[in-house]
């Protein structure tokens, strides 16, 4: 990719685009989620493009496609059936991550109620049950920079429905330090139930076959 | 269940073209968050393009090589030029701040904006890991910017490279370089009119 001659005018410019090699000598500025949310509240940040915040860079979220949405919408409806009063689904929302310095927006994260919670700020690592990523082309990032964040932040279930090769690939028992990650993998495929556990307690069970495309 | 190990995800800093986008911001957003104080002079930032990077730090050579450039600018300069080292030249859409810039006066000028860089008619950065960003990426930025004279002292080669003749269009680069090894003098030239030279043995390490 040839470095960016673009002209721009003195206004906004286009929203993103990737960052060119050698755009730079030193890294791009990473920040806070504190500085970010306060970017977020001045209208310079998420204005027209939905962005989140991957440690401490400000990344544009990526258009989702149909098989995701529709995936993403079976699993929340067998969730809200599934799910004790006390358990919110909270779908494509901020979720703060502070020994990472990031803020993503997961597909589906299970967290901790009531409402009113989060009324003065968004749920944090600590707050959070499970979380569910739908996987068609950002399976690499799903598996690599998102689950780093997920087990940073000790989050105990992390799903990955991988959408291309018709599995759920369920994470537990999160190890933080230096590189953190997920001591197990277990995966489900269509003719399995994946079990749904919040706080080390199952509380149900869904079909793969249920909610990835080309199932019953 | 099996156990999997799982690998280390790959990190990058600054993606490749296939890579994840990151936002890029104004010049005003990037005043915006330097007045609300989300940036600060201690952050050593540029904006580059869009994107806020952060500058390397410098060590002993390249601090005392701007130290020397600056005290024999100072000496040679009258009041029709105004020397800011390290500090911010504002295009349409960057901001990067050259070791050492020269810019048309009078110094009133410049009491509640930087430079722009039809004001700055010398810009000169001194290079030593970042040589190959400060002939790439800054030098288009400059070229394309129109600045009419350009030097990397090059303290790795024992070089100070003068670029002239700006060009723009998709690819902005300077015509012409000469480079001036130790031993020979580099003219200076503000506003196409020479108003002194520099030794280079002065500026570069090993000189006096």
């Amino acid at each position: 990719m040839s470095t960016a001659t673009l002209r721009q005018p003195r206004g906004k410019p286009a929203a993103s685009a990737p960052l060119p090699a050698a755009i730079s000598a030193g890294p791009v500025r990473r920040f806070t989620i504190a500085e970010y949310e306060q970017l977020v509240e001045q209208g310079m940040v998420g204005e027209r493009d939905p962005y989140q915040l991957l440690n401490g860079e400000i990344r544009l979220k990526m258009p989702v496609n149909d098989p995701h949405t529709s995936t993403a919408l079976k699993l929340e409806r067998r969730f809200y059936r599934l799910l004790p009063d006390e358990v919110l689904v909270w779908i494509e929302k901020p979720v703060s991550f502070p020994t990472s310095n990031s803020q993503p927006q997961p597909d589906i994260a299970l967290v901790l109620g009531p409402e009113t919670r989060y009324d003065a700020g968004q749920p944090s690592a600590a707050d959070v049950l499970l979380i569910v990523e739908v996987a068609d082309s950002s399976l690499a990032s799903d598996r690599g920079e998102m689950l780093t964040i997920y087990a940073g932040g000790k989050v105990p279930v992390y799903w990955i429905v991988n959408v291309r090769e018709g599995i759920v690939e369920v994470y537990t028992q999160p190890r933080g330090g230096k590189r953190p990650t997920y001591r197990a993998r277990t995966d489900y495929a269509a003719g399995q139930v994946v079990p749904v556990v919040l706080g080390g307690k199952q509380v149900g069970a869904i079909a793969v076959s249920d909610i990835l495309p080309g199932g019953n | 269940m099996a156990t999997v190990t799982l690998r280390r995800p790959h990190e990058t800093v600054l993606p490749g073209s296939d890579g994840p986008h990151l936002q890029r911001f104004s010049v005003d957003q990037y005043h915006q968050m330097i007045a609300v104080g989300i940036l600060t002079p201690a952050s050593r930032c540029e904006l580059i393009h869009g994107w806020i990077t952060e500058k390397m730090p410098t060590n002993p050579p390249h601090t005392q090589a701007v130290r020397v450039l600056n005290r024999l600018l100072v000496r040679m300069l009258s009041d029709d030029w105004v020397l800011s080292p390290q500090q911010p030249v504002t295009t349409a859409d960057s901001e990067p701040e050259p070791d050492i810039a020269v810019a048309t006066g009078p110094e009133s000028k410049y009491a509640d904006r930087h430079p722009t860089p039809r004001e700055s008619v010398l810009v000169i950065e001194v290079s030593d890991t970042s040589l190959a960003y400060d002939r790439g990426t800054k030098l288009e930025l400059y070229a394309e910017n129109r600045i009419a004279e350009y030097w990397i002292v090059n303290l790795i080669g024992g070089v100070v490279e003068v670029y002239t003749q700006p060009r723009g269009g998709k690819r902005p680069t300077y015509r012409a370089r000469t480079d001036y090894a130790a031993g020979q003098v580099v003219p200076v030239v503000l506003g196409g009119k020479q108003v002194g030279a520099i030794a280079v043995s002065d500026i570069l390490p090993g000189g006096n």
